[in-house]
């Protein structure tokens, strides 16, 4: 069986492959031929199939990695979620609230992540955030774009890459196609929750913006990693980038798990790590609980499924 | 199932922004927009205390509410 390296380095129009030595990356064998019937990996998509673009190279964004502001490898702790008996009250923060608010969003990498206004089939409205990996490639959560008690696809997504407040510096695109895999859109499973948004061939956002890596870490390395994750929480209104990082809690074969405060609204954040100056992102937050907040863990399938994906916006 | 916000005049809380802070099992972390009647649709597995952040008009409120997979509809008033 071929192997390959895994990972991909968003801020250059690479191959996807990249050296960096075994002691950082991770090696792993192909998928065999499988049945795709079978294979929750199989793609699926609402079949609003866009066009791929234009002829326009992308250009990259090498260097932007310098733009990066420090706060993003502190070391920073959990808050403290409070709960009230009704009837409600204002909120209080029990202990320290070690969130941060991105205020930068023009400069990468957090302009590369997005605010997403998703307008489910049934009508209902939600948030959540997303990132580029290429030019009019947005992944997020697969309970983003395809909502099993709503309808299934969703009708429309707003992707409003580096939102502060009413403040867009990069303007906005409405995505109408979408793309996840059979374990999610028919089995619902939660380590296959991950889907990507593609938005149309002359919304090419992501070439102004930059776009962040991805890549399949071993366990050894993810256990001993320091995870950043940035989004768009809705207890702050849903318009304002905020940051935490963290180290992991726990790894298993589809999903990471950590104590870095997230709310609704963040399902979709990348869960990156900074290494060597470039950004990779090792999982998609998906869900919250007070036992640990969890990614999709980005390994060998959901590896190369965003590396297709990522082929579709460029 | 439905989860209703109102004020204390019991009038619908339209357009705020609720997010699940608590619940007795790992739920997906979408923002939810209350609709004209001030409702949500959530999806509810497992009976236990559910909390909420409501985002609305610029304030951030809390509120908690024990659920049963049985039940229909949930009333919360905000103060």
């Amino acid at each position: 069986m071929a192997k390959q390296k895994s990972g991909h380095v968003g801020e250059e129009d690479t191959t996807g492959i990249v050296e960096h030595g075994d002691q950082t990356m991770t090696e792993y064998e192909r998928i065999g031929e499988i049945d795709p019937n079978q294979c929750p990996d199989t793609e699926s998509s609402n079949s609003r199939s866009e066009e791929s673009g234009d002829d326009t190279e992308y250009e990259g964004c090498a260097g932007l990695e310098h733009d990066a502001p420090s706060a993003e490898s502190d070391f920073v702790t959990d808050a403290i979620h409070g709960s009230y008996d009704l009837p409600s009250v204002p909120e209080v923060l029990i202990g320290a609230d070690n969130r941060i608010r991105i205020r930068a969003t023009a400069s990468y990498p957090w302009r590369a992540i997005c605010a997403l206004k998703i307008t489910a089939a049934s009508g209902r409205r939600f948030i959540g955030t997303g990132w580029f990996v290429s030019a009019r490639t947005v992944i997020t959560a697969g309970h983003c774009i395809f909502m099993h008690n709503e309808g299934g696809w969703v009708r429309s997504v707003e992707v409003i890459p580096g939102m502060d407040d009413a403040t867009r510096p990069f303007g906005s695109a409405t995505g109408t196609a979408f793309r996840s895999v059979t374990g999610w859109t028919q089995s619902r499973q939660r380590e296959n929750d991950y889907g990507t948004i593609i938005l149309p061939a002359n919304a090419r956002l992501g070439d102004r913006t930059g776009t962040f890596g991805f890549a399949n870490r071993n366990d050894s390395f993810l256990r001993a990693a320091r995870l950043n994750l940035s989004g768009y929480p809705g207890d702050k209104g849903g318009n304002q980038q905020w940051f935490m990082a963290e180290r992991t809690k726990s790894v298993s074969s589809r999903v990471i798990v950590y104590d870095i405060d997230t709310m609704g609204g963040q399902s979709g954040s990348p869960v990156w790590v900074l290494q060597d100056g470039k950004r990779f992102a090792v999982g998609i937050h998906t869900n919250g609980h007070q036992s640990g907040n969890s990614a999709t863990r980005i390994e060998a399938s959901v590896y190369n499924r965003i590396d297709a994906w990522r082929a579709l916006g460029t | 199932m439905i989860v209703q916000f109102v004020d204390a005049q019991g009038r619908p809380i339209v357009d705020a922004t609720v997010s699940v802070i608590e619940s007795p099992q790992p739920i997906p972390d979408l923002g939810m927009l209350t609709d004209d009647a001030g409702e949500i649709n959530i999806d509810v597995t497992a009976a236990g205390t559910y909390g909420f952040s409501l985002f609305h008009n610029g304030q951030t409120h809390r509120a908690t509410s024990t659920i049963r997979p049985s039940d229909t509809k949930v009333r919360l008033w905000v103060s």
